[in-house]
Protein backbone atom coordinates (compact mmCIF):
# COMPACT_ATOMS: atom_id res chain seq x y z
CA UNK A 1 0.00 0.00 0.00
CA UNK A 2 1.12 3.34 -0.70
CA UNK A 3 0.58 5.61 2.12
CA UNK A 4 1.21 8.58 0.99
CA UNK A 5 -1.31 9.65 -1.59
CA UNK A 6 -1.95 6.38 -3.55
CA UNK A 7 -1.60 6.97 -7.07
CA UNK A 8 -2.70 10.34 -7.90
CA UNK A 9 0.14 13.11 -7.89
CA UNK A 10 -3.07 15.70 -6.92
CA UNK A 11 -3.64 13.90 -3.95
CA UNK A 12 0.59 13.12 -2.82
CA UNK A 13 0.86 17.20 -2.93
CA UNK A 14 -2.26 16.92 -0.66
CA UNK A 15 -1.09 14.53 2.08
CA UNK A 16 2.65 16.41 1.66
CA UNK A 17 0.38 19.74 2.81
CA UNK A 18 -1.30 17.96 5.51
CA UNK A 19 2.03 16.91 6.91
CA UNK A 20 3.22 20.13 6.66
CA UNK A 21 0.22 21.53 7.88
CA UNK A 22 0.86 19.15 11.13
CA UNK A 23 4.51 19.77 11.52
CA UNK A 24 3.79 23.35 11.82
CA UNK A 25 1.49 22.66 14.17
CA UNK A 26 3.91 20.78 16.64
CA UNK A 27 6.03 23.36 15.99
CA UNK A 28 4.01 26.32 17.70
CA UNK A 29 2.93 23.37 20.09
CA UNK A 30 6.00 22.18 21.45
CA UNK A 31 6.90 26.52 21.48
CA UNK A 32 4.05 27.37 23.48
CA UNK A 33 4.42 24.02 25.60
CA UNK A 34 1.63 22.34 25.23
CA UNK A 35 3.38 19.35 23.99
CA UNK A 36 7.03 17.33 24.94
CA UNK A 37 9.75 17.76 22.59
CA UNK A 38 9.47 13.74 22.66
CA UNK A 39 6.51 13.71 21.31
CA UNK A 40 6.87 16.84 18.72
CA UNK A 41 9.66 14.47 17.30
CA UNK A 42 7.50 11.47 16.79
CA UNK A 43 5.14 13.59 14.57
CA UNK A 44 8.56 15.12 13.11
CA UNK A 45 9.62 11.34 12.14
CA UNK A 46 6.51 10.49 10.89
CA UNK A 47 6.24 13.35 8.36
CA UNK A 48 9.96 12.62 7.60
CA UNK A 49 9.09 9.12 6.55
CA UNK A 50 5.60 10.37 4.61
CA UNK A 51 8.14 12.76 2.33
CA UNK A 52 11.10 10.15 2.07
CA UNK A 53 7.48 7.54 0.67
CA UNK A 54 6.48 10.26 -1.52
CA UNK A 55 10.14 10.70 -3.13
CA UNK A 56 10.68 6.81 -3.29
CA UNK A 57 7.17 5.33 -3.97
CA UNK A 58 5.27 8.10 -4.75
CA UNK A 59 3.53 8.67 -7.96
CA UNK A 60 5.03 9.81 -11.27
CA UNK A 61 3.92 12.99 -12.30
CA UNK A 62 2.38 13.39 -15.92
CA UNK A 63 2.95 16.45 -16.84
CA UNK A 64 5.83 18.76 -15.58
CA UNK A 65 3.60 21.33 -13.65
CA UNK A 66 2.91 18.26 -11.59
CA UNK A 67 6.34 17.76 -11.12
CA UNK A 68 6.92 21.14 -9.95
CA UNK A 69 4.01 20.98 -7.86
CA UNK A 70 5.14 17.65 -5.94
CA UNK A 71 8.83 19.39 -5.55
CA UNK A 72 7.27 22.98 -4.24
CA UNK A 73 5.06 20.48 -1.35
CA UNK A 74 7.63 18.40 -0.86
CA UNK A 75 10.23 21.53 -0.33
CA UNK A 76 7.41 23.21 1.69
CA UNK A 77 7.43 20.19 4.37
CA UNK A 78 11.48 20.20 3.89
CA UNK A 79 11.20 23.28 5.51
CA UNK A 80 8.70 22.65 8.13
CA UNK A 81 10.54 20.04 9.62
CA UNK A 82 13.55 22.14 9.47
CA UNK A 83 11.43 24.71 11.78
CA UNK A 84 10.47 21.97 14.33
CA UNK A 85 13.53 20.29 14.37
CA UNK A 86 14.96 23.76 15.36
CA UNK A 87 12.41 23.97 17.91
CA UNK A 88 12.99 20.25 19.18
CA UNK A 89 16.87 20.88 19.66
CA UNK A 90 16.77 24.26 21.32
CA UNK B 1 -32.68 3.99 45.70
CA UNK B 2 -30.75 0.70 44.47
CA UNK B 3 -32.06 1.67 41.09
CA UNK B 4 -31.66 4.83 40.98
CA UNK B 5 -27.83 3.64 41.78
CA UNK B 6 -28.50 1.30 39.40
CA UNK B 7 -28.99 3.69 36.53
CA UNK B 8 -26.34 5.79 37.46
CA UNK B 9 -24.27 3.50 37.38
CA UNK B 10 -25.21 1.64 33.99
CA UNK B 11 -24.84 5.37 32.15
CA UNK B 12 -21.76 6.32 33.41
CA UNK B 13 -20.45 2.77 32.65
CA UNK B 14 -21.96 3.87 28.74
CA UNK B 15 -20.96 6.78 28.31
CA UNK B 16 -16.84 6.12 29.98
CA UNK B 17 -16.90 2.82 27.72
CA UNK B 18 -18.37 4.74 24.66
CA UNK B 19 -15.04 6.25 22.65
CA UNK B 20 -12.29 3.97 21.81
CA UNK B 21 -9.78 3.93 19.13
CA UNK B 22 -12.37 3.54 16.33
CA UNK B 23 -14.74 5.82 17.50
CA UNK B 24 -11.80 8.67 18.20
CA UNK B 25 -10.30 8.05 14.72
CA UNK B 26 -13.26 7.52 12.01
CA UNK B 27 -14.86 10.94 14.08
CA UNK B 28 -11.38 12.74 14.03
CA UNK B 29 -11.20 11.66 10.02
CA UNK B 30 -14.35 12.70 9.40
CA UNK B 31 -14.35 15.82 10.89
CA UNK B 32 -10.88 16.79 9.73
CA UNK B 33 -11.89 16.07 5.63
CA UNK B 34 -16.03 16.81 5.66
CA UNK B 35 -16.14 19.32 8.98
CA UNK B 36 -19.50 19.01 10.81
CA UNK B 37 -21.56 17.08 7.61
CA UNK B 38 -20.53 13.65 8.61
CA UNK B 39 -22.23 14.69 12.18
CA UNK B 40 -25.77 12.16 10.97
CA UNK B 41 -23.60 9.28 11.20
CA UNK B 42 -22.81 9.92 14.64
CA UNK B 43 -25.86 10.01 15.97
CA UNK B 44 -27.59 7.47 13.72
CA UNK B 45 -24.76 5.23 15.03
CA UNK B 46 -25.47 5.76 18.64
CA UNK B 47 -29.34 4.94 18.27
CA UNK B 48 -28.21 2.02 16.01
CA UNK B 49 -26.56 0.96 18.91
CA UNK B 50 -28.69 2.16 21.96
CA UNK B 51 -31.59 0.24 20.13
CA UNK B 52 -29.43 -3.08 19.89
CA UNK B 53 -28.47 -2.87 23.21
CA UNK B 54 -31.77 -2.45 24.98
CA UNK B 55 -33.15 -4.77 22.89
CA UNK B 56 -30.03 -7.58 23.96
CA UNK B 57 -30.23 -6.48 27.58
CA UNK B 58 -34.63 -7.18 27.49
CA UNK B 59 -33.92 -10.22 26.18
CA UNK B 60 -31.20 -11.69 29.25
CA UNK B 61 -33.49 -10.28 31.88
CA UNK B 62 -36.87 -11.65 30.69
CA UNK B 63 -35.42 -15.28 29.81
CA UNK B 64 -31.95 -15.06 32.42
CA UNK B 65 -30.26 -16.26 28.98
CA UNK B 66 -27.77 -14.38 27.05
CA UNK B 67 -28.16 -13.49 23.55
CA UNK B 68 -25.49 -16.11 21.79
CA UNK B 69 -27.04 -18.64 24.18
CA UNK B 70 -30.63 -17.57 22.71
CA UNK B 71 -29.24 -17.43 18.97
CA UNK B 72 -27.87 -20.82 19.28
CA UNK B 73 -31.23 -22.47 20.71
CA UNK B 74 -33.52 -21.19 18.30
CA UNK B 75 -31.40 -21.22 15.27
CA UNK B 76 -29.56 -24.64 15.52
CA UNK B 77 -25.37 -24.13 15.60
CA UNK B 78 -25.21 -24.37 11.69
CA UNK B 79 -27.02 -20.87 11.24
CA UNK B 80 -25.47 -19.64 14.31
CA UNK B 81 -21.82 -20.33 13.22
CA UNK B 82 -22.29 -16.98 11.04
CA UNK B 83 -23.03 -15.10 13.47
CA UNK B 84 -20.70 -16.43 15.52
CA UNK B 85 -17.25 -16.67 12.96
CA UNK B 86 -18.13 -12.87 11.45
CA UNK B 87 -18.24 -11.70 14.71
CA UNK B 88 -14.88 -13.45 16.15
CA UNK B 89 -13.35 -12.42 12.86
CA UNK B 90 -14.12 -8.72 13.46
CA UNK B 91 -13.95 -8.72 16.85
CA UNK B 92 -10.17 -10.55 16.85
CA UNK B 93 -9.29 -7.22 14.54
CA UNK B 94 -11.14 -4.68 16.55
CA UNK B 95 -9.36 -6.01 19.53
CA UNK B 96 -5.97 -5.40 17.89
CA UNK B 97 -6.66 -2.01 17.12
CA UNK B 98 -7.70 -1.40 20.38
CA UNK B 99 -4.37 -3.10 21.71
CA UNK B 100 -2.78 -0.86 18.76
CA UNK B 101 -4.50 2.33 20.60
CA UNK B 102 -3.21 1.85 23.85
CA UNK B 103 0.25 1.31 22.35
CA UNK B 104 0.43 4.65 20.29
CA UNK B 105 -0.77 6.53 23.79
CA UNK B 106 1.84 4.95 25.52
CA UNK B 107 4.17 5.28 22.66
CA UNK B 108 2.98 9.68 22.81
CA UNK B 109 4.02 9.69 26.14
CA UNK B 110 6.93 7.87 26.61
CA UNK B 111 8.72 7.75 22.85
CA UNK B 112 9.02 4.04 23.33
CA UNK B 113 7.80 2.61 19.81
CA UNK B 114 4.28 1.10 20.26
CA UNK B 115 5.23 -2.31 18.82
CA UNK B 116 7.15 -3.08 21.98
CA UNK B 117 3.98 -2.26 23.96
CA UNK B 118 1.43 -5.06 22.26
CA UNK B 119 2.69 -7.35 24.93
CA UNK B 120 3.38 -6.04 27.92
CA UNK B 121 -0.13 -4.20 27.38
CA UNK B 122 -1.97 -7.94 26.55
CA UNK B 123 -0.23 -9.33 29.71
CA UNK B 124 -1.42 -6.62 32.09
CA UNK B 125 -5.13 -6.98 30.31
CA UNK B 126 -5.09 -10.60 30.90
CA UNK B 127 -4.13 -10.27 34.68
CA UNK B 128 -6.96 -7.90 35.00
CA UNK B 129 -9.19 -10.50 33.35
CA UNK B 130 -7.76 -13.19 35.23
CA UNK B 131 -7.83 -11.89 38.31
CA UNK B 132 -10.43 -9.38 38.48
CA UNK B 133 -14.52 -9.93 38.19
CA UNK B 134 -17.11 -8.39 35.92
CA UNK B 135 -17.51 -5.52 37.86
CA UNK B 136 -13.61 -4.94 37.78
CA UNK B 137 -13.73 -5.03 33.85
CA UNK B 138 -17.12 -3.39 33.22
CA UNK B 139 -17.26 -0.53 35.89
CA UNK B 140 -13.93 -0.05 36.94
CA UNK B 141 -12.30 0.31 33.22
CA UNK B 142 -15.62 2.16 32.06
CA UNK B 143 -15.61 4.80 35.19
CA UNK B 144 -12.45 5.71 34.34
CA UNK B 145 -12.94 6.26 31.09
CA UNK B 146 -15.05 9.20 32.18
CA UNK B 147 -11.99 11.28 31.36
CA UNK B 148 -12.85 11.05 27.90
CA UNK B 149 -15.53 13.71 29.11
CA UNK B 150 -12.56 16.09 27.75
CA UNK B 151 -13.71 16.21 24.26
CA UNK B 152 -17.38 17.80 25.27
CA UNK B 153 -15.33 20.32 26.82
CA UNK B 154 -12.71 21.19 24.18
CA UNK B 155 -16.02 21.11 21.78
CA UNK B 156 -17.32 23.84 23.74
CA UNK B 157 -13.87 25.98 24.35
CA UNK B 158 -14.06 26.03 20.65
CA UNK B 159 -17.08 27.78 20.56
CA UNK B 160 -18.39 26.15 17.60
CA UNK B 161 -21.50 27.25 15.21
CA UNK B 162 -24.15 24.53 17.09
CA UNK B 163 -26.76 25.24 14.40
CA UNK B 164 -24.37 24.48 11.84
CA UNK B 165 -23.62 21.04 13.93
CA UNK B 166 -27.28 20.31 14.49
CA UNK B 167 -28.31 21.23 10.67
CA UNK B 168 -25.56 18.27 10.07
CA UNK B 169 -27.39 16.03 12.22
CA UNK B 170 -29.73 15.49 9.03
CA UNK B 171 -27.98 13.34 6.25
CA UNK B 172 -26.35 15.66 3.47
CA UNK B 173 -25.06 14.27 0.14
CA UNK B 174 -21.26 15.59 0.35
CA UNK B 175 -19.82 18.22 -2.16
CA UNK B 176 -16.66 16.65 -2.71
CA UNK B 177 -15.03 13.30 -2.55
CA UNK B 178 -18.23 11.08 -2.63
CA UNK B 179 -16.50 7.97 -2.35
CA UNK B 180 -14.50 9.03 1.07
CA UNK B 181 -17.35 10.39 2.27
CA UNK B 182 -19.39 7.46 2.05
CA UNK B 183 -16.16 5.59 3.22
CA UNK B 184 -16.30 7.36 6.33
CA UNK B 185 -20.02 7.16 7.10
CA UNK B 186 -19.18 3.80 7.13
CA UNK B 187 -16.48 3.87 9.01
CA UNK B 188 -18.59 5.79 11.77
CA UNK B 189 -20.99 3.65 12.01
CA UNK B 190 -18.87 0.58 12.27
CA UNK B 191 -17.25 1.98 14.75
CA UNK B 192 -20.42 2.99 16.73
CA UNK B 193 -22.33 -0.13 16.31
CA UNK B 194 -19.92 -3.21 16.95
CA UNK B 195 -21.30 -6.63 17.19
CA UNK B 196 -19.35 -7.11 20.80
CA UNK B 197 -20.94 -4.38 22.14
CA UNK B 198 -24.43 -5.81 22.11
CA UNK B 199 -22.97 -9.12 23.32
CA UNK B 200 -20.94 -7.95 25.77
CA UNK B 201 -23.90 -6.04 27.68
CA UNK B 202 -26.51 -8.86 26.93
CA UNK B 203 -23.95 -11.27 28.86
CA UNK B 204 -23.70 -8.35 31.44
CA UNK B 205 -26.76 -8.89 32.32
CA UNK B 206 -26.54 -12.14 32.78
CA UNK B 207 -23.77 -12.04 35.06
CA UNK B 208 -25.38 -9.12 36.97
CA UNK B 209 -28.82 -11.32 37.44
CA UNK B 210 -31.18 -9.28 36.25
CA UNK B 211 -34.86 -9.44 36.15
CA UNK B 212 -37.88 -8.72 34.14
CA UNK B 213 -38.03 -6.17 37.33
CA UNK B 214 -34.77 -4.67 35.77
CA UNK B 215 -36.36 -3.59 31.92
CA UNK B 216 -37.03 -0.04 32.51
CA UNK B 217 -33.09 0.17 34.11
CA UNK B 218 -31.99 -1.28 31.36
CA UNK B 219 -34.03 0.96 29.40
CA UNK B 220 -33.12 3.97 30.69
CA UNK B 221 -29.36 2.74 30.64
CA UNK B 222 -29.46 2.08 27.06
CA UNK B 223 -30.58 5.17 25.90
CA UNK B 224 -29.66 7.83 28.18
CA UNK B 225 -25.37 5.75 27.70
CA UNK B 226 -25.80 5.74 24.26
CA UNK B 227 -26.70 9.11 23.98
CA UNK B 228 -24.54 10.44 25.93
CA UNK B 229 -21.54 8.40 24.63
CA UNK B 230 -22.72 9.41 21.06
CA UNK B 231 -22.24 13.62 22.21
CA UNK B 232 -19.04 12.49 22.79
CA UNK B 233 -18.28 10.78 19.59
CA UNK B 234 -20.04 13.87 18.32
CA UNK B 235 -17.71 16.18 20.15
CA UNK B 236 -14.66 14.24 18.75
CA UNK B 237 -15.88 15.52 14.77
CA UNK B 238 -16.57 18.83 16.27
CA UNK B 239 -13.27 18.96 17.65
CA UNK B 240 -11.47 17.95 14.14
CA UNK B 241 -13.86 20.02 11.99
CA UNK B 242 -12.63 23.11 14.37
CA UNK B 243 -8.78 22.30 14.89
CA UNK B 244 -7.54 20.04 11.73
CA UNK B 245 -10.12 21.02 9.08
CA UNK B 246 -8.88 25.37 8.64
CA UNK B 247 -5.48 23.55 8.60
CA UNK B 248 -6.01 21.27 6.00
CA UNK B 249 -4.48 18.51 7.82
CA UNK B 250 -5.62 14.92 6.85
CA UNK B 251 -5.27 12.19 9.75
CA UNK B 252 -3.19 9.76 7.86
CA UNK B 253 -1.18 8.14 10.80
CA UNK B 254 -2.38 8.73 14.56
CA UNK B 255 0.53 10.88 15.93
CA UNK B 256 -0.48 13.97 14.82
CA UNK B 257 -4.05 13.81 16.73
CA UNK B 258 -2.06 14.18 19.90
CA UNK B 259 -2.54 17.42 19.32
CA UNK B 260 -5.87 17.34 18.98
CA UNK B 261 -6.65 19.06 21.83
CA UNK B 262 -4.29 21.47 22.45
CA UNK B 263 -5.44 24.75 20.41
CA UNK B 264 -9.01 24.43 22.99
CA UNK B 265 -6.73 23.02 26.08
CA UNK B 266 -3.52 23.65 26.03
CA UNK B 267 -0.95 20.90 27.95
CA UNK B 268 -4.02 19.52 29.66
CA UNK B 269 -5.42 18.70 26.64
CA UNK B 270 -2.37 16.69 25.28
CA UNK B 271 -1.97 15.05 28.60
CA UNK B 272 -6.27 14.29 28.75
CA UNK B 273 -6.08 13.20 25.15
CA UNK B 274 -2.97 10.83 25.73
CA UNK B 275 -5.00 9.37 29.05
CA UNK B 276 -7.89 9.26 26.61
CA UNK B 277 -6.78 6.85 23.86
CA UNK B 278 -4.66 4.70 26.73
CA UNK B 279 -7.65 4.20 28.88
CA UNK B 280 -10.58 3.68 26.74
CA UNK B 281 -9.30 1.30 24.29
CA UNK B 282 -7.53 -0.80 27.17
CA UNK B 283 -10.92 -0.98 28.80
CA UNK B 284 -12.33 -1.69 24.85
CA UNK B 285 -9.40 -4.53 24.99
CA UNK B 286 -11.05 -5.87 27.89
CA UNK B 287 -14.52 -6.00 27.43
CA UNK B 288 -13.77 -7.05 23.89
CA UNK B 289 -11.83 -10.54 25.20
CA UNK B 290 -14.29 -11.32 27.71
CA UNK B 291 -17.21 -10.65 24.53
CA UNK B 292 -15.31 -13.14 22.02
CA UNK B 293 -15.05 -15.67 25.21
CA UNK B 294 -18.81 -15.21 26.39
CA UNK B 295 -20.09 -15.82 22.79
CA UNK B 296 -17.96 -18.71 22.20
CA UNK B 297 -18.46 -20.21 25.58
CA UNK B 298 -22.10 -19.28 25.29
CA UNK B 299 -22.18 -20.66 21.83
CA UNK B 300 -20.75 -23.96 22.54
CA UNK B 301 -22.35 -24.93 25.89
CA UNK B 302 -18.96 -24.32 28.16
CA UNK B 303 -19.03 -23.37 31.53
CA UNK B 304 -18.85 -19.43 31.38
CA UNK B 305 -18.64 -16.37 33.77
CA UNK B 306 -16.30 -13.77 34.83
CA UNK B 307 -17.07 -13.79 38.51
CA UNK B 308 -15.93 -17.35 38.87
CA UNK B 309 -12.29 -18.05 39.09
CA UNK B 310 -10.76 -19.35 36.13
CA UNK B 311 -10.18 -23.24 37.17
CA UNK B 312 -14.21 -23.54 37.18
CA UNK B 313 -14.49 -22.04 33.32
CA UNK B 314 -10.86 -23.29 32.23
CA UNK B 315 -11.98 -23.23 28.40
CA UNK B 316 -13.60 -20.01 28.68
CA UNK B 317 -10.56 -18.40 30.49
CA UNK B 318 -7.80 -20.53 27.99
CA UNK B 319 -10.31 -18.35 24.95
CA UNK B 320 -9.83 -14.95 26.53
CA UNK B 321 -6.05 -15.71 27.14
CA UNK B 322 -5.55 -16.62 23.37
CA UNK B 323 -7.66 -14.17 22.21
CA UNK B 324 -5.84 -11.53 23.91
CA UNK B 325 -2.31 -12.64 23.15
CA UNK B 326 -3.00 -13.67 19.28
CA UNK B 327 -4.36 -10.26 19.17
CA UNK B 328 -1.07 -8.58 19.61
CA UNK B 329 0.67 -10.12 17.14
CA UNK B 330 -0.50 -8.11 14.27
CA UNK B 331 0.82 -4.62 17.02
CA UNK B 332 4.18 -6.40 17.70
CA UNK B 333 4.98 -6.56 14.09
CA UNK B 334 4.16 -3.18 13.48
CA UNK B 335 1.12 -3.24 11.62
CA UNK B 336 -0.34 0.30 10.48
CA UNK B 337 -2.46 0.70 13.59
CA UNK B 338 -4.91 3.58 11.52
CA UNK B 339 -5.18 1.13 8.12
CA UNK B 340 -5.95 -1.36 11.18
CA UNK B 341 -8.93 0.59 12.74
CA UNK B 342 -10.69 1.90 9.39
CA UNK B 343 -9.83 -1.88 8.24
CA UNK B 344 -11.59 -3.51 10.62
CA UNK B 345 -14.19 -0.97 11.58
CA UNK B 346 -15.57 -1.55 7.92
CA UNK B 347 -15.39 -5.33 7.68
CA UNK B 348 -17.69 -4.70 11.39
CA UNK B 349 -20.03 -2.62 9.62
CA UNK B 350 -20.23 -5.43 6.88
CA UNK B 351 -20.58 -8.20 9.44
CA UNK B 352 -23.84 -6.78 11.07
CA UNK B 353 -26.46 -8.81 9.07
CA UNK B 354 -25.19 -11.77 10.57
CA UNK B 355 -26.02 -10.67 14.26
CA UNK B 356 -28.90 -8.48 13.44
CA UNK B 357 -31.43 -10.41 11.45
CA UNK B 358 -31.24 -13.05 13.65
CA UNK B 359 -32.26 -10.90 16.47
CA UNK B 360 -35.10 -9.83 14.29
CA UNK B 361 -36.66 -13.04 14.80
CA UNK B 362 -35.92 -13.78 18.27
CA UNK B 363 -37.27 -10.30 19.59
CA UNK B 364 -40.64 -11.49 17.88
CA UNK B 365 -40.43 -14.53 19.06
CA UNK B 366 -43.73 -14.97 21.78
CA UNK B 367 -41.98 -17.97 22.78
CA UNK B 368 -39.04 -16.82 24.05
CA UNK B 369 -39.85 -13.05 24.66
CA UNK B 370 -43.61 -13.48 26.02
CA UNK B 371 -45.29 -10.51 26.66
CA UNK B 372 -41.84 -8.51 26.25
CA UNK B 373 -41.52 -9.18 22.50
CA UNK B 374 -40.47 -6.23 20.43
CA UNK B 375 -43.66 -3.81 19.84
CA UNK B 376 -43.91 -1.79 16.87
CA UNK B 377 -41.86 0.85 17.50
CA UNK B 378 -39.06 -2.02 18.13
CA UNK B 379 -40.02 -3.44 15.25
CA UNK B 380 -39.36 -1.12 12.47
CA UNK B 381 -36.21 0.15 14.61
CA UNK B 382 -34.52 -2.84 14.12
CA UNK B 383 -36.15 -3.77 10.88
CA UNK B 384 -34.57 0.06 9.04
CA UNK B 385 -31.35 -1.49 11.47
CA UNK B 386 -31.79 -4.67 9.36
CA UNK B 387 -32.06 -3.15 6.53
CA UNK B 388 -29.21 -0.85 7.25
CA UNK B 389 -26.74 -3.53 7.57
CA UNK B 390 -27.78 -5.15 4.75
CA UNK B 391 -26.62 -1.79 2.49
CA UNK B 392 -23.74 -1.81 4.75
CA UNK B 393 -22.82 -4.86 3.76
CA UNK B 394 -23.49 -4.41 0.13
CA UNK B 395 -21.13 -1.12 0.36
CA UNK B 396 -18.81 -2.26 2.42
CA UNK B 397 -15.76 -3.80 -0.03
CA UNK B 398 -16.73 -1.66 -3.01
CA UNK B 399 -16.28 1.59 -0.57
CA UNK B 400 -12.86 0.21 1.13
CA UNK B 401 -11.68 0.19 -2.49
CA UNK B 402 -12.86 3.49 -3.59
CA UNK B 403 -12.84 4.89 -0.13
CA UNK B 404 -9.76 3.60 1.80
CA UNK B 405 -6.51 5.58 2.09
Amino acid sequence: MVACGGDDPEKSIESLDSWRSSVQMATTAVRLGWVTPRYAKQVRDRATAALNETREKGPKPRRPSEQQATDAAARRLHDALDSLTAEVVR
Amino acid sequence: MKKLAEIALGIVTSIGGFLEVGSIATAAQGGAEFGFQLAWAVLLGALGLMFLMEMGGRLSAVTKRTLADQMRERFGIRIFLLPLIATLLVSFLVLSSEIGGVALALQMATGIRFQLWALPIALFGWFVLWRGNFGVVEKGAATLGLVSVVFAVAAAALHPRWTSVGAALVPSAPTHDHARYWYLALSILGASISPYLYFFYSAGAVEDKWTPEHLPVNRITASLGNLFGGGLALAALVVAAMVLLPRGIHVEKYEPLGMLLTPALHHPGFVFFLATLGITCFGTTLEISLSVAYLLAQGLGWSWSENLPPSRDSRFAVTYTFLIFAAAIPILIGTDVLALTNFSMVLTAASLPASILPMLVLMNDRDVMQKHANGLAGNLALGALAILSVVLFVAAFPLQLLGGS
